[in-house]
């Protein structure tokens, strides 16, 4: 655990994860619980008093907090995808796991590490695929859908 | 970098923060080819790992003491050295080619999960101000969007809004006269660039269709959104309607309940002709933002309105140009694109036939627009009267012209009538009207009896002849009498009004010493003694 004293953590970090907290309607004891760790722990991260540890981030990643804000400042793009998209992104998102694994000294890395690895790659390709357009949309739906209420032209 | 101590803390995991944070700081400029990504995405992860082993810090070390023994040191901790790529918090994608602006917006709203229009302009404010510390805080969406795509305002507003067709026209005159404040050309420039007309946006499903086949974001485009579009001028087919504006807040084909314009597939091939000619002309204002000689082109409209022998003026009992309007084109269009104008059958309506009187400056493009489809047989006459140039000092007699021979001429080969005079002399009404009396040349439509009295008593003859026939010659009489005498009355008003201002050359004195009334009384009282 690193405070405040050693070093600074991110500025606007504790502010983006009461944020998170706040839109997800937790306490903070709801959500100290969820990330492992107790209360006061939870006011201290959010008054960036001291620094969470990866167990705790990557615990709260699946509560439905958005890691990718809350460490990035980044809102994630609410742009609905489609499941082939989703299968795309997480086959890669897989990839880029193993990759980073690689750089490793040992080449391993451990449960928590890799699941946090995959919570945050997954959600930076979503971010990255929601900006440009699904390569395999499916056209005729769309074409379906208009002309089906209003007759073909 | 702040995040730096924050990922040191996570050691583990500093070089992959690193290269997603390089990845998506990076991927919206690319291509955004899966296997671009890939690659960023391993070069940053190579690089941060060789940066964390260059800048690890140096583990314990031990060291030998004289005594023999062994001493562990434990290295002072540095201070975090992790070089981070500052993080882009809002993301930026440049607008497609003819998008409007408002779909632009839209787009950066979902690209960054905002949940509204005022969230998204807020961020592009802040982050405009973040990057352009000098821009003025009062910079409206417009300025903060131009800074964030490295454009000049102007070509962002030529290019992404409606601005190019709105303020084709020049030398228009402001619907009051004078200046105006201001403050209140600083809230017309700020809301103008947004401007957009009607609340349910259109687009065409085929070019939406067209970008998603070639795996691009469908858009908003401008050109639907100009008023009174019914087709997309590239597939030629009609137009499908969002319910709100909120649609612009997402994508078209992201829009479940469009609706197409059912009354479109009513027209009759005329109405047709002309609503196509009018989108062509719209469509090319709005592309090659021209500069339109406002008064060159109602002069012309003008010429195309009398050659159909149309009326253009107040006064007559011919067919108006909004008559002829009506007959040809469907209500509903007419009433939807101009909600403004009160489209009364067989009336004069100001704003549309005023428009086609010569030099007249205050319409719209929409309604040139609209003017030009209609009179004109052909798209390229329509648009020989957009880029109209004014003949200079041609159609604008002064007073010189007034006072000759000619005007009088004209005067009295038309009996007086200033309708006749004006159409001769391709000039509105009023500037003639106002040009002859100035002259002593009042207009003589009215009344041809009130007419002859009048000459009658100008020629010397009695007055209680005049009045023999029926009561309502002397008060013409009066009227033509006080109007040809306008600039005598003129010259008495000022005369009585300097005589006014000025000091009186004996100026009254009003504050002498009335007689004490003790003094008075005591006088009086010694009178009566006397007696």
């Amino acid at each position: 655990m690193t405070t405040m004293s050693n070093h600074t953590i991110a500025p606007g970090f504790g502010e983006r994860l009461k944020e998170e907290r706040k839109r997800l309607k937790l306490s903070q004891e709801v959500l100290a619980e969820a990330g492992g760790v107790k209360r006061l722990a939870q006011q201290q991260y959010e008054s960036e008093n001291s620094v969470p540890n990866l167990r705790y981030l990557s615990a709260i990643g699946g509560t439905g907090i958005s890691l990718l804000y809350v460490l990035f400042g980044i809102r994630q793009s609410d742009a609905p995808l489609t499941p082939e998209q989703i299968d795309r992104i997480e086959d890669r998102a897989f990839t880029w796991v193993e990759e980073y694994a690689q750089t490793r000294p040992d080449g391993r890395l451990g449960a928590e590490a890799r699941r946090f690895s995959y919570q945050m790659i997954k959600a930076v390709l979503i971010q990255i695929e929601s900006g440009k357009l699904p390569a395999d949309f499916d056209i005729d739906s769309l074409k379906t859908q208009h002309f089906s209420a209003h007759g073909n032209r | 970098m702040a995040i730096g101590d924050f990922m040191d803390s996570v050691d583990t995991m500093s070089p992959l923060l690193y290269a997603l944070n390089r990845v998506l700081c990076e991927a919206p400029s690319l291509v955004q080819e899966p296997a671009d990504v890939d690659r960023l995405f391993q070069a940053a992860l190579f690089e941060g790992t060789s940066k964390r082993d260059t800048h690890r810090p140096p583990q314990e070390r031990v060291v030998a003491l004289p005594t023999g023994g062994k001493r562990h040191e434990r290295a002072s901790e540095q201070p975090p050295t992790f070089a981070i790529t500052p993080i882009r918090r809002f993301q930026i994608h440049a607008p497609r080619t003819e998008e409007i602006i408002h779909g632009w917006r839209g787009r950066m709203r979902v690209i960054n999960g905002l949940s509204n229009t005022k969230k998204v302009e807020k961020a592009i404010c802040e982050e405009a101000q973040r990057q352009a510390p000098k821009l003025s805080p009062s910079a409206d969406i417009i300025e903060c969007s131009a800074v964030l795509l490295q454009m000049e305002r102007n070509t962002l507003e030529e290019s992404h809004t409606l601005l190019p067709f709105f303020n084709a026209l020049e030398d228009l005159k402001p619907n009051r006269p004078g200046t105006q404040s201001k403050r209140h050309r600083e809230a017309y420039d700020r809301f103008a660039s947004l401007r957009i007309e009607g609340t349910r946006p259109k687009f065409c499903p085929h070019c939406v269709q067209r970008d998603l086949a070639h795996n691009r974001p469908p858009v908003w485009q401008r050109v639907p959104q100009l008023p009174g579009m019914l087709w997309c001028l590239e597939h030629k087919t009609a137009l499908l309607q969002a319910n709100s504006l909120e649609a612009l807040s997402s994508g078209p084909d992201k829009i479940n309940d469009a609706q197409a314009e059912d009354r479109v597939e009513q027209l009759t091939p005329t109405q047709t002709e002309i609503l196509h000619r009018y989108a062509t002309l719209a469509n090319e204002l709005l592309l090659q933002a021209p500069l339109i000689d406002s008064v060159a082109a109602s002069t012309i409209l003008g010429d195309w309105a009398r050659s159909k022998g149309l009326r253009i003026c107040k006064q007559g009992n011919r067919s108006t140009v909004s008559s002829f309007l009506m007959a040809r084109l469907p209500s509903w269009w007419l009433r939807e694109t101009f909600p403004r104008v009160n489209w009364g059958e067989g009336k004069y309506i100001g704003t549309i036939d005023g428009a086609c009187s010569p030099n007249t400056t205050r319409y719209t493009s929409a309604t040139l627009c609209l003017l030009a489809a209609v009179l004109c047989e052909s798209t390229e006459d329509a648009m020989a009267v957009l880029w109209a140039r004014r003949k200079e000092a041609e159609n604008r007699p002064g007073r010189d012209f007034w006072a000759s021979r000619a005007a009088f001429d004209l005067y009295v080969r038309h009996k007086g009538k200033v309708s006749q005079v004006a159409q001769e002399l391709g000039l509105p009404h009023s500037s003639v009207a106002i040009g002859l009396l100035k002259q002593g040349l009042p207009g003589l439509g009215k009344s041809a009896e009130a007419v002859s009295a009048t000459h009658r008593l100008l020629k010397a003859g009695r007055i209680g002849e005049l009045y023999s026939h029926t009561s309502d010659i002397p008060v013409e009489v009066e009227r033509m009498l006080r109007a040809a005498s306008s600039r005598f009355t003129d010259a008495l008003d000022a005369i009585e009004a300097t005589a006014k201002q000025a000091p009186s050359p004996f100026p009254r004195k009003t504050d002498f010493e009335l007689p004490v009334e003790s003094t008075c009384s005591s006088q009086s009282q010694a009178l009566s003694r006397r007696i």
